[in-house]
């Protein structure tokens, strides 16, 4: 006969304990011929093993993979990585996502690689603690020939992705010459080389734009997961003359896997990049690409390229109305929005002001957020404090701190600085190198410059993007195999469940 | 019974109100594998989904069997239920009670899991879920199989094949 066991709501979990307690009486009864008790995970349904697995962190996740096949199909199955991405995102806190800032710096032949880690609690071992520092990208095969003088530079950085390239000239080898671009992911060394591009022959400036399409995998709540996106990576060759409305890119598309020329078209006449702008760089921010245009040693403006739709041509960003004759300008990026660094030449160098974009998709307005003097700057450290109330500082942007809206990583001579622009609190951050020997911090050579051309933040995603991206046509297929299984087991259990009800009732 | 006599001398419309806010929150019988009914409140049972959609269909007015868990677990599973009502009551209380909750043996964590997914119990399914990966992590291959007496079905060249596509992971 069923016992009936009425359960009234009554706030106390002294259920839980007098259950556990009666538990454990039995468990000794039972443990006597056995093995101790042990949950037999084997027997879990697959969704619920899944269920479990996407939990782990990621670094154990891929080594259990090697532990049974069964264990191996789940978690190389296209649904974990989409599982494992959206669970993380609900319990989000953007403050704190690891990241490394990484620079390139040095002589052409003689360079240099520094990445400091930030938050970092697994992966990238800080290269840069002894020698050249290019061990943080020794699993590339070009490493070797960098050493050999063989000349190469990160070109951009996206997520936790890099953009490497490298070129042999004819000069050096009886080989034609060529440029290789090469994107890696340093934390699980997994890279590609994408097809070699012939050296141009005419010499112009060249900026290398590196952009990355996630895909979606909850519009919702905004998740992307990087287990599948596609990538284009944009030379923009500078314009010969002034005023041209028509700019020539050669651009790579993971989809076709092929170098096109494009001619790119620009409502407003663009300049031949100078020196302002190759230093700028190229930045990535919305799925766009932007750089400076200069002419005069003026900003003219911010130009805006979507490289994923090309036909759209370029769209101009007007500049902060207050800038003046030869300023310094970086544009940079935090957390989606468009930021300016802002550093005045005349004025002995005395400030600097960061400025960010808003209504970025309308006509776009200069906001500013930050105006600081280099004289108010406090620290613990008195050189740098020293340093700060110079004649004339030389702090320079290095890059916007990608969590933290209020800090900006500065170059003070060779010293790397955080500048939180709140407080006006300066805090060491590292020291460059050469060749693993630490320069001395209060003074600087032009070599050791470091324009924020040359210094990224890569990010740590929860989940690492792969290098390649799997094809599409693959990825889509397994998700929809994917969902049709997991709705056909839904609808069963119900069904079961259903009958057994049915049943009881007759 | 107890509490609708200590109303009836309140007088007529107090106990009016009573019985139709009783109404409203219906008494549903769970029948467990092993033959146990057990009586809970409506909105108790509804937090699982399986149970609420037996009873969006109609299907709820007499018992329902659940043949896939046991009296234990379900007792167990619907403290968990009840705790669970109104969860924006304390955030605080209601955390130390899960950390207690789900601070079981191996055996009966299993039996919470199947549970929880049998009957569809998000909240409880995470907590457990998370209890068993916390308990996997931090142990290598190796280990999990002996802990979990897994056969390794891989030849050492396709495991070394796994090893290979994701060395970074298993360096120290």
């Amino acid at each position: 006969m069923a016992v009936v066991e009425s359960i009234k709501s009554t706030n106390t979990d002294s259920l839980v304990v007098c259950y556990k307690r009666r538990k454990r009486r039995r468990i000794i009864i039972e443990e006597e011929p056995n093995d101790p008790i042990q949950i037999d995970i084997e027997k879990l349904p697959d969704a619920l093993l899944f269920e479990v697995l996407y939990r782990l962190p990621c670094r154990w996740a891929l080594q259990y993979r090697s532990v049974s096949k069964r264990w191996c199909s789940l978690i190389s199955h296209p649904q974990f990585v989409c599982s494992y991405i959206h669970h993380r995102h609900q319990f989000r806190k953007s403050d704190t996502d690891p990241f490394t800032l990484v620079l390139h710096y040095g002589k052409q032949f003689n360079s240099n690689i520094l990445a400091l880690p930030f938050y970092d609690d697994s992966g990238y071992g800080g290269g840069g603690s002894d020698g050249d520092g290019l061990d943080f990208l020794n699993f590339l095969p070009d490493i070797e020939l960098a050493r050999k003088g063989y000349t190469f530079s990160i070109e951009a950085s996206f997520n936790d992705l890099l953009l490497v390239g490298g070129y042999l000239s004819r000069f050096w080898h009886l080989g034609p010459a060529f440029w290789d671009y090469c994107i890696c992911n340093p934390l699980t060394k997994q890279w590609i080389t994408l097809r070699r591009l012939p050296f141009p022959n005419s010499n112009r400036v060249v900026l290398v734009g590196f952009i990355c399409n996630l895909y979606s995998c909850d519009k919702e709540q905004g998740c992307t997961t990087n287990a599948h996106y596609s990538y284009k990576v944009v030379r923009i060759l500078s314009p010969t003359e002034s005023n041209t409305t028509q700019i020539h890119m050669q651009i790579f598309s993971s989809d076709t896997g092929e170098w096109c020329d494009s001619l790119v078209s620009s409502p407003r006449g663009l300049n031949p990049f100078h020196v302002r702008s190759s230093n700028a760089g190229v930045v990535a921010c919305n799925g766009m690409l932007h750089w400076v245009d200069e002419n005069d040693r003026t900003i003219k403006g911010i130009v805006v390229f979507d490289p994923f739709n090309e036909a759209q041509g370029c769209r101009y960003i007007d500049p902060p109305r207050d800038l003046c004759l030869g300023d310094f300008v970086y544009p940079g990026v935090f957390q989606g929005r468009l930021r300016i660094f802002q550093k005045p030449f005349f004025q002995n160098h005395s400030n600097f002001s960061v400025w960010e974009l808003e209504d970025y998709n309308n006509a776009g307005k200069w906001c500013l957020k930050y105006k600081i003097y280099f004289k108010d700057m406090v620290s613990e450290h008195t050189d740098l404090v020293k340093i700060a109330k110079k004649i004339s500082p030389p702090g320079s942007l290095l890059a916007f701190h990608p969590n933290v809206g209020e800090i900006v990583f500065l170059q003070f001579h060779n010293y790397i600085v955080l500048c939180n622009m709140r407080t006006k609190v300066l805090t060491m951050a590292g020291r460059l190198r050469d060749r693993g020997r630490i320069l001395a911090g209060n003074t600087s050579l032009e070599a050791y410059n470091v324009y924020a051309k040359y210094v990224f933040i890569v990010g740590q995603s929860s989940w690492p993007t792969p290098v390649p991206p799997p094809l599409k046509h693959e990825w889509d297929f397994l998700l929809i195999l994917a969902k049709v299984a997991s709705k056909l087991e839904e609808r069963k259990e119900l069904r079961a469940t259903l009958a057994a009800n049915t049943s009881s009732e007759v | 019974a107890i509490q609708s006599s200590r109303f009836s001398c309140v007088g007529f419309p107090l106990a009016y109100i009573f019985l139709a806010c009783k109404k409203k929150s219906m008494a549903l019988k769970l029948k467990s594998s092993d033959n146990k009914i057990f009586e809970v409140e409506e909105l108790v049972a509804v937090q699982s989904e399986t149970i609420k959609s037996l009873v969006e269909d109609g299907c709820a007015n007499n018992v329902i069997p659940l043949p896939n868990v046991d009296s234990k677990t379900l007792e167990l599973v619907l403290d968990w239920c009840k705790n669970h009502v109104d969860v924006k009551l304390d955030e605080e209380k209601l955390k130390e009670y899960e950390d207690k909750f789900i601070e079981v043996d191996l055996a009966v964590l299993y039996d919470l899991l199947m549970a929880a997914n049998y009957l569809n119990i998000k909240d409880l399914l995470n907590r457990a879920s998370q209890k068993v990966a916390d308990m996997l992590k931090g142990k290598k291959p190796e280990q999990i199989r002996e802990t979990f007496n897994i056969v390794n079905d891989f030849s050492p060249e396709e495991e070394e094949e796994i090893r290979k596509e994701n060395l970074w992971a298993f360096e120290e």
